[in-house]
């Protein structure tokens, strides 16, 4: 696909190893160093500190998608595609009320399920688990893909090997050190992140100038400076519901507020989220410099890695190769992770083994590591769509989420039934919306459909919520 | 590329507000991480 790759391959290979090794086996010492219980190994010991807490949600958050995704949109639609992609912080900040909420009203709960379960029932918590796991499925996919594609075009790696690679290091330090290892190394990665984006940003920048790059896109691309662009508002609306869909249902991010101290939830969702919300920004200038400096783009998706490798020459490959490694195997892990706890609590625990010891779900959970990580090579054999039209795909779904969610955190008289038809009719209407108007107003009309069919249900026939009940978990 | 209904081009100063500001945010967290990790792992509060 790439004759002429951006980084030489042995160096690709060495960076490869080096990482792979070091995640490795920092998960297999952290994974001795922590307790035996299932919830060491789901939830890190419920004792996860501020700074951990904080760059765990911003690794998470920052996904192969942010790092490709969010420069494309930057290049294509401008300042309103950074500021749009940005908007997905709003899930990470608009959850912090939510997840100390969650922290106090079901202190011993370990996932979203378990919530959702204990507040609406078991229908609704049915259509919940199916509309997580699609989305799951989707979002492990995006991740599996990202890794074999950038591989292959940072380096000229086979696509399936290097989707291999990346989806195997990440299972199997998973595997051996369960959160603890996902939380530590999502630490690591986040810093590595971070630093990188920042050498690359401030070298390029102090380069070329931003008089300069401004100058050049207003006189050959001045709709990329538009403040009202009709594309990238709705873009931007969108990308925020969407986020807070994905954010408020799955298990990645209710995990974390299970495995953080009480005292740290609020302020890591907020920290995290304003950490996260800087990449796009910082991602996007650099797609814009490369519109001011007319690099030949041929694939849009990598305006940021070739734009890196033409500021700082291997060493700025090297640099992409580590962030975006960073990006997918920090993402991965959480999602493995997170998904584990969901099915062996979800799904082994309370449908299929009632009666199995903690020692039977920790097992258990460890197995699901292993098969995810199959299920996820399976899935992304082939490369079969785009990953950004998959993910507004899921969009439909999740946003209808939001507010059963929102509601049921907060109203005693949320309805149950108001809730399970909300989600239902929700996700019918944004996936029609995905298909016969346009793939960015899926999320839009899932989450509105859903917003009033929960108020109006809720207003014809209240119920009289027990919060007690959450706590007895 | 066609031009756009509605043209209102950010002025110098907010390209420039907009693109320092996102890399002073992301040195100022990194930062801010990193020391909130050292005071925490000082206390032996990490996890």
């Amino acid at each position: 696909m790439n004759s002429s790759p951006l980084l030489d391959p042995g160096i690709a290979w060495f960076l490869l190893v080096a990482f792979s090794v070091l995640w490795i086996a920092l998960g297999i010492w952290w994974g001795r160093r922590g307790g035996s219980s299932a919830d060491d190994y789901l939830l890190a010991g419920r004792n996860i500190g501020l700074a951990l807490s904080t760059a765990t949600l911003m690794a998470s958050w920052v996904t192969g998608n942010t790092t490709l995704a969010a420069p494309e949109v930057g290049y294509t639609l401008g300042l309103w595609g950074m500021f749009g992609y940005a908007l997905a912080g709003l899930g990470l900040l608009l959850f912090a009320p939510l997840a100390i909420r969650i922290k106090r009203v079901m202190p011993h709960a370990r996932t979203s399920g378990d919530f959702v379960r204990m507040r609406y029932g078991r229908l609704t918590w049915a259509v919940f688990l199916v509309i997580t796991l699609v989305y799951t499925a989707g979002f492990l996919i995006t991740q599996g893909m990202g890794a074999g594609l950038l591989l292959q075009s940072l380096s000229g790696f086979d696509y399936r090997v290097g989707m291999l690679l990346v989806i195997g290091v990440s299972t199997v330090y998973t595997l051996f050190g369960g959160m603890k290892a996902v939380v530590g190394t999502d630490f690591i990665q986040s810093m590595l992140i971070m630093v990188l984006l920042a050498v690359v940003a401030v070298l390029g920048y102090s380069r070329f100038g931003t008089g300069a790059i401004y100058a050049q896109l207003a006189e050959n691309h001045p709709s990329r400076l538009n403040l009202l662009l009709p594309a990238g508002l709705l873009f931007a609306w969108n990308t925020g519901l969407f986020s807070m869909g994905e954010v408020f249902h799955n298990n990645i991010w209710w995990s974390r507020v299970f495995a953080s101290r009480e005292s740290v939830v609020f302020r890591s969702f907020i920290l995290g989220g304003v950490a996260w919300v800087t990449v796009p920004i910082v991602t996007g200038s650099i797609a814009l410099m490369a519109l001011a400096r007319d690099l030949p783009i041929p694939q849009v998706n990598m305006v940021f890695p070739l734009m890196t490798a033409r500021l700082l020459g291997s060493a700025g490959a090297m640099m992409v190769f580590i962030i975006i490694f960073a990006s997918l195997t920090s993402t991965l892990d959480s999602l493995l992770a997170s998904t584990a706890d969901l099915l062996a609590e979800d799904v082994y625990l309370k449908m299929l083994r009632p009666q199995a010891t903690d020692e039977q779900v920790r097992r258990a959970a460890r197995r699901i590591v292993v098969l995810l990580g199959g299920v996820t090579v399976l899935l992304s054999w082939s490369y079969i769509t785009s990953m950004y039209q998959l993910l507004l795909f899921t969009g439909a779904l999740v946003a209808s989420t939001i507010w059963p969610i929102a509601y049921g955190l907060y109203w005693k008289s949320a309805s149950r039934h108001g809730a399970v038809v909300a989600m239902v009719s929700g996700s019918a209407v944004g996936l029609a919306a995905y298909v016969w108007i346009a793939p960015y107003c899926a999320a839009l009309l899932s989450a509105a459909v859903s917003a009033v069919v929960m108020a109006v249900w809720t207003h014809l026939a209240p119920e009289d919520f027990d919060w007690r009940r959450l706590a007895h978990h | 590329m066609p031009s756009p209904p509605f043209l209102f081009t950010a002025p110098p100063a907010a390209f420039t507000l907009i693109v320092k500001g996102g890399i002073i945010g992301l040195v100022a967290m990194t930062l801010l991480i990193l020391a909130i990790w050292v005071v925490e792992m000082r206390r032996g509060r990490t996890w």
